[in-house]
Formats: structure tokens, C-alpha cells, sequence
């Protein structure tokens, strides 16, 4: 009898039963599959990266893909798994690649890679293993340079949100694209019609200076910000872990809203959005900018 | 047979797959299935300590047979890591079989092996049991025990009542499997899941319309699966649902995939402009990750982009499950088929000798015609079998020739309740009912859901063969005797809170005599 100290029942096997079992193991289907009993020597997995040589900025929204390849040189089709590992320094959006490939199949499958804000700049490896195939990507991280407008939601160190809609992604609303007429490839939205509030979030690491906030919501000749822009909105700075709002807009019917404020010392700010102008009831930010004044 | 003898079968299968960290698992491994004698000795010499808890995937059981049923579960203490937070090593996993609930009377009992190959997953063929009887079991993996789930084997040779029920359609970003809170208390003996388990859509940060600020939905889920590691993340977020698990641990399951497990409305190797060799590939992934997340035998395994899902149950003289795949064999020429011929005369030929006083079929896609305009010709749905008339036309005039009696197809896919005549020729007001059609809404596909809307009035008065319609979620139950079979629609008011409560919103009886939907 083995006693089991973190469920505090036993498992308990009668040594009667232990003879009396009669369990089988059904045969793999495939077991019986041409070469079975005299393997073939396979050859290995082979990796390689599509384009190993990759320059990126720092920040989260500045980074690129890698493509990585796998191929299976062999005669019989084989399930691979290959990992991805960098230095500290870099974030990858996935550290495993599994996939079947068939004889003589190559896969392709694109990674971003992206430099957290505070990366010196330098080149980095992206290795990439599959067995004992390795491929290694040159990742040659520049700095961000400050926005020549001055706008700081270009060098925040993270961006965040309430939530994300498919397709819309985060780093759409600080991409420098203040054009609503590029909805769809510019733009956040957000990941839910009817519940609010939303919130669109720019970090810091060292504290900025801030007094004035744009708001860029849709407003394009196809979805007018009469109803598909954003109406109620916050805008508030993270002051000593509470947030704290320092400025309001209600009932907005413009593209573009400017709301400047005395200027404040902080990490964090984010709009606090309340309300949409109806279509659908969702937020759309096309770009978000902060500035000192 | 001993564990050593075991695993020199594995090295003799497939030397050339020898586990090295990120190495290739070769095709031809051998399977994560063991079925060995649990010895004290061994099972402690193996034990190994995971340092949290393994079960977080919960436990299941399917496929259930007069003497067997299959036991799964998963070890896998991070979900959302892609090797679910297990070392790069073969686990052994202890399991148990009892009469009953506190495992006092254990009757099976056993050592399988959870590999990496599979990600840890265990599929327990669990032999010897006795049929129509309802059975617990759990597992245990080192210092962990898994929750206790309940199973139920089928009856053999006469039986006299059966309750089952269908589910089917449960995206996740949708709204709450509430509905498997319900459906764990309604005593049921079987559930068939008609497809569409997983979504292969993105799920947001706070699992969409869940909108759980709590969840912290990683961003690797906002990208659609495509690579195996993807598509078995999916499967941990989905697993990792309590109610889901609740409703695997409550009863063993039946399962058949359609199109979301893959990819949205995919036919054969066709996806829109996917070139096939690439599609295959994913195609192959998601039907491994399949395998590898639900209580299927071997002989379900996949071998690539090929897999045997159509299978058969028999539940005693009662009634036999005819379990069809409407989405692998798809084909659009020479001649159009949803089935593929091979499965076709497997079906036909398996009701023409089933001597079962109900023939079910467990199917995907709406088998009634269904127009959904009031125009003249009316508008189809060309995805399910209004696409493929001649299979249908094959199947019913099959039926006919067959003599075969208390046909009873029960589908998935639309996220609506109907309730059809299946006509032989829908064309024909006079013409034979070959059987009647329960189609069950979904899970949480589609959010709250509504009881009527003008468009199923609509399809109401275009479709006189359909008796019912009906948007809400839920699921159906049915209660089969020898000579009459009872459906009750069971439905919840909304999906994107948790807690709803279940209502019955309608109920139809068939008599086997006579195939056609009565009210009650």
C-alpha cells in the first residue's frame, strides 16, 4: 500500500488483482508499416533561417520575424519539434516549432523577434535547434530614437490594453500611422463591443514629463467618428500606484482631440474609455500620442 | 508482459527515434499506451517528483465498449508552456479502476507510460470491465492524484433503456461551458460530441466575450494555429475549463471532429487558396493534437493527415452509434461526396446488418434539406449535405433497400436547435420518412444565443419536414427504450456570464414503428 502525502486519500492495490489483470496493448496501426523491424537510417531534420541576418529597433512594437525552416531530407514523413533560444536580451513570441512534415517538406514558419526598450544596442544570436541541426539568426538591435516630434508614446517601454481584438493590434495605435483612412492595417480596437470600460496603457521605465495627450479615433470617409469614433474618455497618470485622472472628454465628434493639461512627472498614463459613438460599441484608437507639452 | 519487454518493443519500432532533447519524434514511434501491470516495484522505481500539480487538464474517459472504455489524461503542470511544463522524459502514470467512488473496490488497475512524443498524454484501454456498468477511476503520477472521473461501459446483448446526450460547437472566447454544469446531473450514459471541440480562432487577452480580466490570455493565442505546438496550446486553454472537465470527469464521451479543429469550412485537402501540400501539414498537426487531447483508441491515431475516426458502437440490441467524419474524405469531383465512398458502404453495410432496435448516427453537418429562403429555387447551405445530394440521396434509398428501422441521425455545426423529418425525397411531400434528425445547438458558439429570430421563422415555414427551431445554447438528451426514443432540448438563457440555469424548451418523442417527430 503506497500512502499518498498530498491527496490525503490512499491509493490503495489489492495484491489479489495486481495477478488478475488482463490489460493489453492494442498495436499501433502503423506498426506493420514498410521497414518496420529494419529501420531505415534516416537523416536528421535540418534547420535553417530564411533570412539570418535581421535588423530591429528597440521596443515592443519595433520588432521583426525571423522565418525559420525545417526540413525532412528523409524517405518517411516524421513529427519535428525544434526550439528557439536568445540571449536575455530578446523576446521571442514562441520558443517551440512542432509540426509533421512529410518526405522531402520543408515548413516555414515566421517568429517575431523583439528588443525590450532598454537593450543595448549590438547583435544578438536567435539559435534554432532541431536534433543535432542548428541554425542561428543575427539579430542587429538599434536604439529607438527619440520621436523627432517629440511624441513619447513612440519610446514607451510597454504598451497595454484592456483588451485586443484579432486583426487590431496593440502597436497599431503607436505606430507613427495617424491616418484613419489605414484602418485595418493601422488601429486598435478593442476586444469587446458593449463592455466598458477600455483601457489603452504607455509605461515608461525612467519618468517623462507630460502635458498633453492626442487622441487619434477612427474617423475615416467610410466609418466617421459619428459612430465609429470614441466619445468619453479619461486621460490619467499612474501616481503613486492609484490612477489618477487629469483630464476629461465628453460627447466627441472630432477625429483628432488635443488635451493638454499642467504637465505632470510620471511612469504610466492611460486613456480610460468610457463610451464609443455607437457602431458596434467598441474603442478604436488609430494613434495615441503623449508630449511634454 | 513487464515494462522492460515494453519498451524493447518501442526501441525495436523505431530506433532511430531515440528521445534527445528537440530531437525528431519519428513517425513511426510507438504509442503513449501503456498497459502494463501496476507492480509496486516498478511504478516506484520510475516515480519521479513534479514539483506541482500535473492533472491541471482534468481527466476523461471515451469509447466505451461492453468490456473496456478509454481512460485519458494529460500531465502537463504549465498549460501554456509548449512542453506543458514536463521535463523532455517518459512519465509513468499510474491508474485505477473501482466499482466504486472512495476506491475500495479496485477491479483494474494499471502503469502507462506518458511520453513526450505525445506531450504526456495517456490513453488507458482499460480491459476486463463489465458491461452496462457504471465504473470510477483516476490516476496518480508521482507524489499527484488526479480527480476521480465516472465512466460507464456499454451494455451488452439485450437491453431495455439508455439515456445519452449530444453537444457539440464550443468556442472558447464565446461564452461559458455552463451548459456541462447541467449536463453532468442529467444521468446519462453516453454523450456524443457531433463536433467543432476547438476553435482555431484567435482568443484574445480576456477570452473574448468571457471577458475575464483575470485570464491573461497569453498573446501567442492571437494568432490562429497553424504548427502543432500551436494547436496543442489551444487544446491546454480549452482543457483547462472546469466545466469542461467537469463534464469529461461526469461520463465518457463518443467524439467526432468537423471543420474548427483544423480550420473554418475545409473540405478533404482543400482550404480556399492554401496550396494542399501545405494544408496537409496542417492538417496533420491539428489532427494530432486531437488524438493526443481526447479519449480515442489507437486505431484513432493519426498517422499524418490521415486519421479513422468513423467507428462503430453497439449498445447492446439497444442501439448502435454510427459515428461518421463528413470532413476528411470530402471531395468536390468527379462526383461530389461528403462521405467518401469507403465510408459510405462502411455505413451502409453496417445498418443493413445491424440488428440494433435503433440505429443512430452521429453526425456533423445538417442532413435535411434546409432552405433558408422562401425563393424559388431556395437558397442551401452548401457546406453540410444540401452540397452533396447524391450521398444523401445514396444513404436514404440504402435505408429504404435495407429495411432499415429506427434511424435516428443526430448533428451538430448550425449553433440552433431543429428537429427534422428526413425525408427520402425532400421534393415529395408524399414521399417515406426514412428517419428523423436532431440537430443541438452549441456549447457557447455564438454568444448568448436567442429563441426565435425572424430568420428561423422563416426557414420554419420554407422547411415543413422541420418541426422545431430554436438559437439558445444547450444541449440535447434523449432517453431510448425498446420501442420509443425521447429528445429533450435543453437550453440556457446566455453564455457570456457564468451560472445560467437550464430549462427544457421543447421535447419530441419517435416511436420505432413509425420514424417521425410527435410532440409530447
Amino acid at each position: 500500500m503506497t500512502h499518498l502525502t498530498s491527496a490525503r486519500r490512499t491509493w490503495y492495490v489489492p495484491a489479489v488483482l495486481v495477478a488478475a489483470l488482463a490489460v493489453f496493448m492494442a498495436a499501433p496501426a502503423y506498426a506493420s508499416a514498410p521497414g518496420h523491424g529494419k529501420p531505415p537510417r534516416e537523416p536528421a531534420v535540418q534547420v535553417s533561417i530564411g533570412s539570418p541576418e535581421l535588423d530591429i529597433a528597440t521596443g515592443q512594437c519595433a520588432g521583426a520575424p525571423i522565418t525559420v525552416q525545417l526540413t525532412n531530407p528523409g524517405e518517411q514523413a516524421v513529427y519535428a519539434d525544434a526550439t528557439l533560444s536568445a540571449p536575455d536580451d530578446l523576446v521571442l513570441q514562441r520558443t517551440m516549432i512542432s509540426t509533421y512534415l512529410p518526405a522531402g517538406y520543408t515548413a516555414k514558419v515566421s517568429v517575431p523577434v523583439m528588443a525590450p526598450l532598454e537593450t543595448e544596442p549590438g547583435t544578438y544570436p536567435v539559435k534554432v535547434s532541431a536534433g543535432r541541426s542548428t541554425a542561428t539568426a543575427s539579430i542587429a538591435v538599434t536604439a529607438t530614437a527619440p520621436d523627432p516630434s517629440g511624441n513619447l508614446a513612440r519610446s514607451a517601454s510597454k504598451v497595454s490594453a484592456s483588451s485586443v481584438h484579432s486583426g487590431y493590434p496593440l502597436c497599431g495605435a503607436v505606430d507613427g500611422d495617424t491616418d484613419s483612412e489605414h484602418w485595418g492595417t493601422t488601429g486598435w480596437n478593442d476586444g469587446n463591443s458593449t463592455i466598458w470600460p477600455d483601457w489603452f496603457e504607455l509605461q515608461w521605465n525612467q519618468p517623462q514629463t507630460v502635458g498633453r495627450v492626442a487622441l487619434h479615433t477612427l474617423n475615416s470617409t467610410r466609418y466617421p467618428v459619428a459612430r465609429y469614433g470614441l466619445k468619453d474618455w479619461d486621460v490619467q497618470t499612474l501616481v503613486d500606484g492609484q490612477w489618477k485622472t487629469i483630464a476629461s472628454v465628453r460627447g466627441n465628434s472630432q477625429g483628432v482631440v488635443d488635451t493638454t493639461f499642467e504637465p505632470v512627472q510620471t511612469n504610466a498614463l492611460r486613456v480610460l474609455l468610457l463610451a464609443g459613438n455607437g457602431a458596434n460599441d467598441y474603442s478604436r484608437i488609430v494613434e495615441l500620442q503623449a508630449f511634454a507639452s | 508482459m513487464t515494462d522492460s519487454v515494453q519498451e524493447g518493443e518501442v526501441r525495436r519500432a523505431a530506433p532511430h527515434t531515440r528521445r534527445r532533447f528537440l530531437t525528431v519524434s519519428g513517425a513511426a514511434m510507438a504509442l503513449a499506451f501503456g498497459t502494463n501491470l501496476a507492480s509496486r516495484d516498478t511504478a516506484e522505481a520510475v516515480a519521479v517528483n513534479l514539483r506541482s500539480d500535473p492533472f491541471t487538464l482534468g481527466v476523461a474517459s471515451g469509447d466505451p465498449l461492453p468490456t473496456a472504455v478509454v481512460l485519458w489524461t494529460r500531465l502537463a503542470p504549465e498549460i501554456f508552456d509548449p512542453m506543458g511544463g514536463m521535463p523532455d522524459k517518459t512519465f509513468e502514470v499510474q491508474w485505477q479502476v473501482a466499482t466504486d467512488e472512495r476506491f475500495r473496490h479496485v477491479v483494474r488497475a494499471g502503469s502507462a507510460t506518458a511520453r513526450p512524443e505525445y506531450r504526456h498524454s495517456v490513453h488507458v484501454d482499460a480491459r476486463g470491465l463489465e458491461p452496462g456498468r457504471e465504473y470510477f477511476y483516476r490516476f496518480r503520477s508521482a507524489n499527484h492524484l488526479s480527480p476521480t472521473g465516472r465512466t460507464k461501459t456499454a451494455p451488452e446483448r439485450r437491453a431495455s433503456a439508455l439515456r445519452f446526450g449530444i453537444a457539440s460547437c464550443q468556442a472558447y472566447p464565446d461564452g461559458y461551458y455552463t451548459a456541462y454544469r447541467h449536463l453532468v446531473e442529467e444521468d446519462l450514459d453516453v454523450l456524443l460530441f457531433l463536433g467543432d471541440y476547438l476553435y482555431e480562432n484567435a482568443v484574445n487577452t480576456v477570452a473574448g466575450d468571457r471577458f475575464d480580466t483575470s485570464a491573461n490570455v497569453p498573446d501567442v493565442f492571437q494568432t490562429s494555429p497553424v504548427t502543432l505546438d500551436q494547436y496543442r496550446l489551444f487544446y491546454s486553454l480549452y482543457k483547462a475549463d472546469p466545466d469542461l472537465q467537469a463534464g469529461h470527469a461526469a461520463l465518457p464521451w463518443i467524439v467526432t471532429w468537423d471543420d474548427h479543429e483544423v480550420v473554418d469550412n475545409y473540405a478533404g485537402a482543400v482550404k480556399g487558396a492554401i496550396p494542399t501540400e501545405d494544408f496537409l501539414v496542417q492538417r496533420a498537426n491539428a489532427y494530432r493534437a486531437y488524438w493526443e487531447h481526447m479519449p480515442l483508441r489507437t486505431e484513432q491515431l493519426p498517422e499524418g493527415p490521415d486519421a479513422k475516426l468513423y467507428r462503430r458502437f453497439d449498445f447492446g440490441d439497444l442501439m448502435q452509434v454510427s459515428v461518421l467524419d463528413t470532413r476528411q474524405y470530402r471531395n468536390a469531383s468527379p462526383s461530389p461526396t461528403i462521405t467518401g465512398e469507403e465510408q459510405m458502404n462502411w455505413l451502409l453495410d453496417g445498418l443493413g446488418e445491424s440488428r440494433a432496435r435503433w440505429n443512430v448516427i452521429a453526425n456533423q453537418v445538417m442532413m435535411a434539406e434546409q432552405r433558408t429562403t422562401l425563393t424559388d429555387p431556395p437558397r442551401l447551405n452548401v457546406d453540410a449535405w444540401d452540397g452533396f445530394t447524391e450521398d444523401r440521396r445514396r444513404l436514404f434509398d440504402g435505408i429504404v433497400e435495407r429495411e432499415v428501422e429506427g434511424v435516428c441521425v443526430v448533428t451538430g455545426d448550425t449553433h440552433t436547435n431543429y428537429a427534422n423529418d428526413l425525408r427520402q425525397n425532400f421534393a415529395d411531400a408524399n414521399s417515406r420518412t426514412v428517419g428523423v434528425e436532431f440537430v443541438g445547438t452549441s456549447i457557447s458558439s455564438g454568444r448568448d444565443g436567442f429563441d426565435t429570430s425572424p430568420q428561423l421563422d422563416l426557414q420554419l415555414q420554407a422547411n415543413p419536414n422541420t418541426k422545431f427551431v430554436n438559437g439558445q445554447r444547450g444541449y440535447v438528451t434523449f432517453e431510448v427504450n425498446r420501442d420509443q426514443m425521447r429528445a429533450d432540448y435543453r437550453v440556457l438563457p446566455y453564455v457570456t456570464q457564468p451560472g445560467a440555469p437550464v430549462s427544457t424548451r421543447t421535447s419530441f418523442v419517435v416511436e420505432r414503428a413509425e420514424p417521425s417527430l410527435k410532440d409530447v
